[in-house]
């Protein structure tokens, strides 16, 4: 009986909120007379994130209000304000999404979940509430189904058979959107991106030059062979295979280049570490020389080259240091050139006392 | 409960199991049906809105140009391709694609494509600093934008963003983000060739200096 009281209580209190608030909306009216701030509201500023250009101080807000403005001067309707601007911005410019169309579920949606809702607490104060009334007046139904209760039910095995395809059909659901389309959603998403797939801030697409390094010597090759006048390319393709120390082809290259570019002072000395590796020092010098000789500042790799040819090739820890010595007085030296500089500034030194001593 | 099937009588707490289990049963796949309507939605950029104006005519406001005085409207332009640029000086994308504009709007003069710069939400002298820094396209036209009217008119919701007209006036392409040379070459080959390009989203716009 107290139970009933509070329920009651709860309903009168519900409904008296109801009723004030519906007064109140009713009594108000219309919110405000003024038509600019009126269309305003439901315009949705383009540069901000869900706010209209009524509440909004940017500058395009600003200035989207004073188009508002002059076109009711003007004598345009509503309507026809707002069609110039959904003109311009498509349906999003309205902070209202249209009832039509797809956003029709946006309107809808919220009515059938409340109309769901209360049938569902309708058919359970039902259910709940007729077993009670049918014990108060006759206590027999309960007894019965007491008594039933654990005799063979030919429906059980039907719901519970209903019952284990809707688990596994859900199961299979589950399955499909873990294992499919999960990854392709997460997939897709690039490194560092938002889970919501809003890229903003996401560079353009990628570069379209790729890593040099990650080209391969065939692929070089090919480019090279259908650029035959790129000389940069044929030296990089060249000085891959010095380094891997096939010989015949970089010394392909390198003539090649030369024949193209006579005074190239990269491809001069790059021959002339070929020679150096082929055993032939003294024309490596001239090469290398040749090199340093350009009229603009000779490449390191020369000077570097042409320490090593005097060191290795020729005997003249002098010349080598005299060359390694250039290098150092040069802005453009890297730490670790700089470190190889002096190893080998070293070994010179050494290989000049050297004889010295043995004397 | 029609799931009962031939149940002719039984216990109230049996019944009960059996809503609950429904329940949420029911619970799980709505829960799933849920997740995958927002997964299928992952990979669109919610902010990015098509323009409904390719197709329509360009407006044709009268604006200032920004370093001398008179002024011109786009409809002067009728008769040849026209690009037009929204940029501003505060805009990080604009000087990434500055470049490839400056280049194509020299590539491309002798075929009949005029760019028009209007620079938006800006102040005239950083603007021509932008300029003075960056350098100018040859036959290029840059305007200002008073009190953004053009912009509005274009549906602008942030720079850079860049529409391009065919020779009838029509809007027929509109590229969202900082633009390059290949795709502006690609879509002015495909509007002189009297073909309909598609409009292309490259990256993110800035709308405004203070983001």
């Amino acid at each position: 009986m107290r139970s009933r009281a509070v329920d009651l209580g709860v309903a009168v209190a519900a409904l008296a909120l109801l009723a004030v608030t519906a007064l109140g909306l009713l009594i108000g009216g219309p919110a405000g007379t003024d038509r600019a701030d009126e269309l305003a509201q439901r315009l949705r500023c383009p540069v901000c994130t869900s706010v209209s250009i009524a509440e909004s101080q940017s500058d395009t807000a600003v200035a989207m209000r004073q188009a508002v403005a002059e076109q009711i001067d003007a004598g345009r309707s509503d309507a026809e304000i707002i069609d110039y601007f959904r003109a311009r911005y498509g349906d999003w410019v309205l902070i209202d999404p249209p009832a039509r169309g797809r956003t029709m579920l946006v309107w809808v949606l919220p009515a059938v979940a409340a109309l769901v809702g209360f049938a569902v607490v309708l058919a359970r104060t039902r259910r709940t509430a007729l077993p009670v009334a049918e014990l108060a007046v006759d206590p027999a139904p309960a007894v019965l189904e007491q008594v039933d209760q654990p005799a063979p039910d030919p429906g059980h095995d039907r719901s519970r058979r209903a019952r284990v395809a809707a688990y596994a059909l859900t199961a299979l659901a589950a399955l499909v959107a873990a294992g499919v389309l999960l990854p392709r959603s997460v997939g897709e998403r690039p490194a560092g991106g938002f889970v919501t797939g809003n890229e903003i801030g996401r560079p353009g697409p990628g570069p379209l030059i790729r890593d040099p390094a990650a080209v391969s010597d065939a692929e070089l090759e090919a480019a090279v062979a259908a650029n035959p006048g790129v000389v940069g390319m044929r030296l990089a393709l060249a000085e891959r295979y010095l380094a891997q120390g096939d010989y015949d082809r970089a010394g392909q290259h390198y003539s090649e280049a030369l024949r193209r570019e006579p005074g190239n002072p990269e491809a001069q000395a790059h021959f002339g570490w070929l020679l150096l590796q082929l055993g032939r020092p003294v024309e490596a010098l001239e090469w290398v020389d040749r090199a340093l000789a350009a009229p603009e500042r000779p490449p390191l790799d020369a000077l570097w080259f042409r320490a090593n040819i005097a060191l290795h090739g020729l005997d003249d820890p002098a010349a080598a240091l005299d060359a390694l010595e250039r290098m150092r007085d040069r802005d453009d030296l890297s730490p670790t050139v700089a470190q190889q500089v002096d190893e080998l500034a070293a070994l010179a030194r050494q290989r000049q006392s050297g004889p010295e001593q043995r004397r | 409960m029609t799931i009962d099937g031939g149940t002719v009588l039984r216990s109230g707490r049996g019944r009960r199991r059996q809503v609950r289990r429904w329940g949420a049963l029911a619970m799980v796949a709505l829960a799933i049906g849920i997740g995958a309507v927002f997964g299928a939605r992952l990979g669109i950029d919610p902010t990015l809105v098509e323009s409904p104006l390719i197709g329509q005519q360009a407006p044709s406001r009268e604006v200032p140009y920004l370093e001398r005085p008179g002024s011109m409207s786009l409809a002067e332009l009728r008769g040849q391709v026209v690009v037009v640029n929204f940029w501003a000086s505060w805009c990080i994308p604009c000087r990434e694609e500055h470049p490839a504009l400056v280049s194509a709007a020299g590539d491309y003069r002798d075929a009949g494509v005029s760019f028009v710069g209007v620079n938006y939400q800006d102040g005239r002298n950083s603007a021509i600093g932008f300029l003075d820094e960056l350098g100018r396209g040859e036959g290029y036209r840059y305007v200002t934008d008073p009190g953004s009217r053009l912009a509005l008119d274009f549906g602008v919701f942030g720079v850079p963003e860049t529409f391009v007209l065919d020779r009838t006036g029509r809007i027929v392409a509109k590229i969202t983000g900082a633009s390059n040379y290949a795709l502006l070459s690609r879509v002015l080959d495909a509007v002189l060739a009297g073909q309909q390009p598609r409009s292309e989203v490259i990256g993110p716009i800035q709308p405004s200096p203070a983001r």
